[in-house]
């Protein structure tokens, strides 16, 4: 019975995983806590929903159009809420309420045209294979592979490439990078892209594995956050291994207490380290004596 | 090669430099002292593009420079400098110093994946010279570490590295040796010499201490309340009575 909600944990831990990274990608490099990845995450899904459903594309093509065109549509919001608040030079605070406001209308333009209630976006019942005394169903095993080769690529992609290592450059001293001449606008583009991508890849796995409604991206996004800040901020790689920790956490509360307590849990995890690591996890300490 | 013409910058209401005009000549190193509160980094900012002036032009290379961003700046050629350190924390040296590199092609993540080969060898290319340059800094035992783990003056030396690799031509320097031990003072004054001299950069540096400025300045503008109150060889500004005065308090 542990190991079938460990494999759960793992599998939920991936979506978030893959959530985590791509908030990190956005949040390090624009400083933009961005509520609409919860948006973007549902648009996504039901997209893929509509595409499946409603226009009859084949899953393989509309998992990829619709993860596409979200992550477009992160582009949009880049271009058209948070660049000309960038432009006035504008507190945080402007482009939080703003990212708030941006998924409140994207919740709401959904419910509207899909209604509230949940949409199976897979009929049938998913084969399983067996892992011991556990049983691990297809989508919760693509939900894992896809978010180790995410994880490999990603690692890859920040440590050996110079757009990799632009992206923590820019994250690590925003300032200099500009003075370097780093070209601010790509590398931003770049980080609503692909962290879009992420978020929307693992909505539409999560939606073929549970179903979706309009509210779903929330939750993930708040799991996505704490599992970016118990990473470290700054951080990429971190986020993404948080995101399975916090998914193991869940499941075995659930296990052992009650899925009430999963996202309580989760919260006093975040406060936890915030008051006796608050650089995260995997962060190490900054330097702090002259060695000259 | 470069031209500050009446430029005045005003922060809410307070007048950070008010009708300054200066001229910057090629292959000097020319100081900027003055009180705190003068307008020193407020033109530093404006010569960098952090901030635009109310009014007036730059002029760079007989090219207006006024409303270019930083990075448009950063690739004519213009480089600088912070006051408090800063360094890419967590990248390590050799990363913090090939990052600088103005060599765009490989900076497109599809040429990195379509012409692998080539990419390669450009990247090896880029690392072999900002080996040169780390060595140049005396950084070399260094350049594996990460940027959060070197000391303060170790950081100024990196920054010296950086710069030498993004090529720029005009060095802004913004007190390169504040916070520095004496030992590590002369190391910095002989690279900046060497940068001037075998590298053929033009540097502005920003500093307070008057030892420093007498060694290496070819020329000298003292401001104070954002204006220019004097322009001249160091030993002529120093020498004049009422700037004595007023900034050491002699």
């Amino acid at each position: 019975m542990l190991l079938q909600f460990i494999i759960n944990g793992v599998a939920y831990g991936s979506i978030i995983g893959m959530c985590a990274i791509g908030l990190a990608l956005i949040y390090n490099t624009t400083k933009i806590f961005h509520f609409a990845h919860a948006g973007i995450f549902t648009i996504s899904v039901y997209t893929f929903y509509f595409l499946i459903s409603k226009l009859q594309i084949s899953l393989i093509l509309s998992f990829f159009i619709s993860s596409l065109f979200s992550s477009f549509i992160a582009l949009l919001i880049d271009k058209l809420f948070y660049i000309p608040i960038l432009n006035r030079k504008a507190t945080s605070t402007a482009y939080t309420i703003t990212s708030l406001a941006i998924y409140i209308t994207i919740v709401n333009i959904i419910s509207i045209f899909f209604g509230n209630e949940t949409k199976i976006l897979k009929q049938g019942i998913d084969k399983t294979y067996e892992i011991g005394s556990a049983i691990i169903t297809k989508t919760q095993l693509l939900e894992i592979i896809t978010y180790l080769l995410f994880f490999l690529f990603l690692f890859l992609f920040l440590s050996y490439t110079k757009t990799g290592r632009l992206l923590r450059a820019v994250s690590s001293n925003y300032k200099l990078s500009k003075a370097l001449g780093v070209d601010i606008k790509k590398i931003r583009t770049i980080a609503f892209f692909l962290g879009s991508f992420l978020a929307a890849i693992a909505a539409n796995l999560n939606g073929l594995d549970i179903g979706t409604d309009p509210h779903s991206g929330m939750p993930i996004f708040l799991n996505s956050a704490v599992a970016m800040i118990v990473g470290g901020i700054g951080q990429f790689i971190p986020a993404a291994i948080s995101g399975i920790i916090i998914g193991i956490i869940q499941s075995l509360v659930v296990y052992k207490f009650s899925a009430k307590w999963q996202m309580a849990t989760t919260f006093v995890i975040l406060l936890i380290i915030l008051l006796f690591r608050p650089q995260g996890i995997f962060s190490s300490q900054k330097r702090i004596e002259e060695k000259i | 090669m470069l031209e500050l013409n009446e430029i005045t910058k005003s922060f809410g209401g307070i007048k950070a430099v008010t009708n300054v005009s200066m001229y910057f000549t090629e292959g000097k190193i020319t100081a900027l002292i003055g009180p705190n509160g003068a307008g020193k980094t407020t033109i530093f900012n404006l010569i960098s593009g952090f901030i635009s002036p109310d009014n007036g032009n730059i002029q760079y290379k007989n090219i207006d420079i006024t409303h270019l961003s930083p990075w448009d700046r950063a690739k004519l050629g213009i480089g600088r400098t912070f006051q408090d350190n800063r360094a890419f924390s967590n990248l390590t040296v050799l990363e913090n110093v090939v990052l600088a590199t103005k060599n765009s092609w490989f900076e497109n993540p599809l040429n990195n994946i379509i012409n692998y080969k080539k990419s390669k060898l450009e990247e090896e290319k880029i690392r072999e010279i900002a080996k040169k340059h780390i060595e140049f800094v005396g950084l070399s035992e260094k350049i594996d570490t990460k940027a959060e783990n070197l000391s303060y003056g170790q950081q100024k030396l990196l920054a010296f590295a950086r710069l030498m690799m993004n090529d720029a031509e005009l060095l802004l320097l913004d007190e390169p040796t504040a916070g520095i031990n004496p030992y590590m003072i002369n190391e910095i004054l002989l690279l900046i010499k060497k940068l001037v001299k075998e590298h053929k950069k033009t540097v502005i540096l920003i500093e307070h201490n008057l030892k420093v400025v007498l060694n290496i300045a070819d020329f000298l503008y003292f401001l104070e309340e954002g204006e220019v109150k004097t322009f001249g060889t160091p030993s002529n500004v120093l020498s004049d009575p009422l700037i004595k005065e007023s900034y050491t308090g002699l």
